[in-house]
């Protein structure tokens, strides 16, 4: 599903070059749970953002679902991007305005699907995350562990897939982040793919590989031996 | 997804109330006046079209030249010259002359004084004049017919339908044959009722053959497609022919578009209403100046606002929304508030039209139904405003980076801050310039109010003594009104100073030669006169009620006539008058007046030869003691009406009727006022919201600055003085603006007074005042707040 050769993102301002990452290889297959791991400023939200699109890498190849995309346009990408990837992030990031039914329908908006299948569409995702009954309310009426299922639902609402999840735990409380964990372990025996950044290797644990990156480098691929289902 | 976005911008909308209300005010505020001054402007510049034939009506104006070598362009024209004009230019479909002439006009006991305007019958061919009774055809074929405008026949006959009924002006019996539909409001001029020019006696007025005496108007109808440019080219052989060789250099004929008159003429002997065209530019101006500082506060106002909603357009992006999607949803929130906004500025509009209307004395409306183009400016300020100022806050949103915004990054608008620099410096450049122009109209208004005139004009009721009285019945007269307690003086004269210039005719001053002699303004006043008003006599004496001779064979000149004639010592000097035909006559000066304003202080003062020619006594001054006013002229009006024929007199004050001579200046000077408060406030609207980013996106730094020890004024010092500084430079770009536009403008007054430099002060220490009042409030509070507050949220 995803193949990184040579991957390489340097940010330059006027005076300094920082580079962010530095000739990552990396393969992840369909179906697989991958969490990468590293300290604050070794890669790994510069990563995911490429792998999730939202940004191109500064040289490398980067193929996505067999289409080479580092140098596609942001148009490009977007369009890619939709409907195949979901995000879910720390600090949840549903936009306040709307409520709960309405921040998961988003995706499908964007798709330009038709009134009523977002609404099937959407009251599905919201069951299967047991977040019906707050179809209505809006994200600041929820608890945080509340907010995170919503933004999953929204991330899987159009059958996304490929999950790209960047610390979803990382604003939960401890019972709120393994409901999350087992949610997005539920989703990977389904079949989708995910990619999480992880500080915690209590979450990491979910996952069937790790990768760790220090200053931009892969340092070690480790294959899990058992899941905590 | 349209229902979508307007979703999204009802709930931010009503959920950041403060931010609305500032966008939506100051764009409501902005495009209420620009709707207002569409109006206005509409108004002024459709004057006198509704007639169907507007477009081929012209009115016959020269340009004559003076002995002097001055030119003097007429609105009035002799007499003989309309008719000759239609015989002689096939293009002229119609020629008619309009002759104003007053008269008293009784209806059995009912007598009024009313003006009448004698016109030939063809004026219902070439203006629209609507009937209410009676038809145009053949209104006023016939000698002694009359047809009223509705007012006037109210006035006599309320109700009823008067056609066939006499009416006596002077004693001679009119037939009235119609009765005019009320009239429209975009006329710019008024009569009370038109008779047919055939009923004047050419023995009483012997000007209607006089081919050089130019006192009446003619309107000229040309022929569909006829173009007045050649018929003027024709205009110097009519002369030679009709008037004589020697008058094709004096007389210079032309032709003025009926619907130019409103706006483009300054004619002596006009009648008409008129606004000169650069007031049109200059509101013009000032409202699209207003509506764009009101789209600045939109555009800094949205694009401070859309650092806060950073995050919603990043998850939008990562869901796979476009950038054009986003500019769409941006400029599709933009129309929906200056939708909001318009609805508001209409019912200010609606608001704001009455109270223009009574100042201005116009009508003006807004007819939604029958106005196309007021829609069209409704709907076209809405898109044009919702575009232009959501397009930037849409594409400088649009262009966020999602990986950015969603990291928690402070979106800042780098390198973009001299754009709102920018923005703001404009905005408080107009207010500044708007505060200038607006003390320096009110400063020359009060200058003209207190101005030493050269003459009194307070207390003085005048009213007129119309038709030849002997100078005992005036005695009479004089001793009648002295009886009423508070009557302190009494006057005869032919005018009144402050209002009119007078009589113009051909003097021959001793020692000028000149063959044409000079044309010079005169009065005829009694010996009461000068002391009454107060007029300086500065060498020589006053006419005398003892000596009869004054009455035909003295004068009193003023000190530019003196001037005028080269005469160093005038007293004892003589001065021959011509007048029409009459026989010339000799007079003696024996008096000198210092110059007083008998004209309007947009001219200087010009020479004035003083008569005491009792037949020439149609006004009475009443100069009143501090008394109760009202019961006073009741009894001032009783007396007069007494001695004429039981009809009452025209009457009013002076001072009120002088006030009057500067009505649009007062009508600028109000909505100038209006205007720069308006301004001021969307101005301070702007900065408002500005401030209260800036303090929301320096948060940080004030709590940093405050852990480190910074005192409460220190920091509203940091956070107010960029603001200062920039209302500053606005000060720098405003004031020299008003100052040189402002001297133009004074340029129309003989007698001006310029803005000193405590209005320029003045208008800066109150603005930077302002501006401080304004921000104030928002950084002391944000330099009070908290440190660990702000520190924890980052």
């Amino acid at each position: 599903m995803i193949q990184a050769k040579n991957l390489k993102k340097i940010y330059s301002t006027e005076e300094v070059e920082t580079t962010a990452l530095n000739n990552v290889n990396i393969e992840i297959k369909e179906g697989e749970f991958v969490a990468i791991m590293g300290p604050s400023g070794c890669g790994k939200s510069t990563l995911l953002n490429i792998m999730g699109l939202l940004d191109n890498p500064t040289s490398g190849e980067y193929h996505f679902l067999g289409h080479e995309v580092s140098q596609h346009s942001e148009r490009e990408r977007a369009q890619l991007r939709k409907g195949n990837i979901g995000f879910i992030f720390q600090s949840f990031n549903l936009i306040d305005e709307l409520t709960v039914f309405e921040n998961v329908e988003l995706p499908l908006l964007y798709l330009g699907i038709s009134a009523d299948e977002r609404k099937e569409k959407a009251e599905a995702a919201l069951e299967r995350m047991s977040m019906m009954h707050r179809r209505n309310h809006f994200p600041q009426q929820l608890s945080g562990g509340q907010q995170q299922r919503v933004a999953i639902a929204r991330a899987v609402v159009a059958n996304a897939k490929l999950i790209l999840a960047d610390e979803p735990t990382g604003n939960l409380d401890s019972d709120h982040g393994n409901e999350v964990m087992k949610v997005l372990a539920e989703l990977n025996e389904q079949g989708t793919t995910i990619v999480m950044v992880t500080h915690s290797p209590h979450d990491a644990d979910y996952a069937m590989r790790v990768i760790h990156l220090f200053d931009g480098h892969v340092v070690t691929e480790n294959m899990q031996e058992g899941f905590h289902v | 997804m349209l229902k979508n976005y307007f979703k999204i911008a009802f709930r931010n909308l009503s959920k950041q109330k403060g931010y609305t209300f500032i966008n939506t005010a100051g764009l409501a505020i902005g495009m209420g006046i620009c709707l207002f001054l569409v109006l206005l402007i509409q108004y002024a510049v459709t004057m006198d079209k509704h007639h169907e034939n507007s477009d081929r009506i012209y009115l016959l104006a020269d340009a004559i030249t003076q002995q002097n070598g001055s030119v003097l362009d007429v609105g009035i024209s002799p007499a003989p010259w309309g008719n000759q004009l239609k015989q002689e230019f096939p293009e002229i479909e119609k020629s008619v002359r309009l002759l104003d002439n007053g008269g008293n006009v009784r209806y059995g006991k009912k007598i009024l004084r009313q003006g009448i305007t004698y016109v030939d019958e063809g004026i219902f061919e070439v203006f629209t004049y609507p009937f209410k009774y009676g038809t145009a055809e053949g209104a006023l074929s016939r000698p002694n017919s009359i047809v009223l405008t509705e007012d006037m026949s109210i006035r006599y006959f309320a109700d009823e339908n008067p056609i066939g009924k006499f009416l006596l002006v002077d004693d001679e019996p009119f037939e009235i044959t119609g009765v005019l539909a009320k009239r429209h409001p975009q006329n710019s001029f008024y009569y009370n009722a038109l008779a047919s020019f055939s009923s004047l006696d050419e023995n009483d007025y012997p000007e209607i053959n006089n081919w050089r005496s130019h006192n009446l108007f003619t309107y000229i109808l040309l022929r569909e497609g006829a173009n007045p440019e050649s018929i003027e080219a024709g205009f110097s052989d009519f002369v030679a022919k009709n008037v004589g060789e020697d008058y094709v250099k004096r007389y210079r004929p032309y032709l003025v578009d009926l619907e130019d008159l409103f706006l483009h003429s300054d004619l002596y002997g006009q009648r008409w209403d008129s606004l000169e065209i650069s007031y049109i530019y200059i509101f013009a101006a000032i409202g699209l100046l207003i509506l764009f500082i009101a789209c600045i506060n939109f555009i800094n106002l949205a694009t401070a606002q859309g650092m806060k909603r950073a995050r919603e357009i990043g998850v939008r992006k990562v869901l796979g929304a476009y950038k054009k999607q986003l500019v769409f949803q941006f400029v599709a929130e933009a129309l929906l508030l200056s939708t909001l906004a318009v609805i508001i500025a209409i019912v200010l509009v609606e608001l704001a039209l009455p109270w223009f209307n009574d100042i201005a004395d116009w009508s003006v409306t807004a007819n939604y139904l029958s106005n196309p183009f007021y829609l069209f400016s409704i709907a076209a300020i809405v898109v044009l405003v919702g575009t232009l100022a959501g397009a930037y806050p849409a594409f400088f949103m649009s262009a966020f980076r999602p990986v950015k915004v969603l990291k928690g990054d402070q979106v800042t608008e780098n390198g973009k801050s001299w754009m709102k620099n920018s923005l703001v410096v404009t905005q408080f450049s107009v207010a500044i310039f708007l505060i200038i122009s607006s003390a320096s109209v009110e400063n020359q208004l009060t200058y003209i109010k207190e101005k030493d005139l050269g003459f009194q004009q307070s207390d003085m009721y005048v009213s007129t003594i119309p038709g030849s009285r002997s100078i005992q019945e005036m005695e009479t007269i004089r001793g009648e009104l002295f009886k009423i307690p508070g009557v302190a003086e009494v006057s005869y004269s032919s005018n009144i100073p402050g209002e009119e210039a007078g009589r113009r005719t051909q003097f021959y001053p001793e020692g000028n030669l000149q063959e044409d002699g000079l044309r010079i303004n005169n009065y005829s006043v009694d010996p009461y006169f000068l002391t009454q008003f107060e007029i300086e006599l500065i060498q020589g004496r006053d006419f005398s009620i003892n000596l009869a001779s004054d009455t035909v064979s003295s004068i009193i000149i003023n000190e530019a006539a003196a001037r005028k004639f080269g005469w160093e010592q005038p007293i004892g000097k003589t001065i021959t008058q011509r007048f029409n035909d009459e026989a010339p006559r000799k007079y003696e000066v024996v008096g000198v007046v210092k110059d007083f304003h008998f004209e309007t202080l947009h001219t200087t003062i010009q020479p004035l030869v003083l008569f005491s020619d009792p037949g020439r006594f149609f006004d009475i001054s009443i100069k009143l003691r501090n008394a109760e006013i009202a019961p006073l002229t009741e009894q001032i009006d009783e007396v007069i009406k007494a001695f004429n024929n039981g009809i009452p007199a025209w009457h009013y004050f002076l001072e009120e009727d002088i006030a009057d001579e500067y009505t649009t200046e007062v009508v600028i000077a109000e909505m100038l006022r209006y205007f720069t408060y308006l301004t001021l406030f969307i101005a301070c609207l702007g900065l408002l919201g500005l401030v209260s980013f800036t303090v929301i996106n320096r948060k940080k730094e004030i709590g940093i600055r405050k852990v480190l020890g910074a005192s409460i004024t220190g920091l509203v010092q940091v956070l107010s003085f960029h603001f200062i500084k920039l209302v500053f430079v606005g000060f720098l770009v405003g004031a020299p603006l008003a100052y040189f536009l402002i001297n133009e403008w004074l340029k129309s007054f003989a007698y001006s007074n310029a803005p000193g430099i405590s209005i320029f002060v003045g208008a800066g220490i109150l603005t930077v005042l302002i501006a401080f009042l304004t921000i104030g409030y928002q950084t002391v509070k944000a330099a009070l707040a908290n440190p660990v507050e702000s520190l924890k949220n980052e």
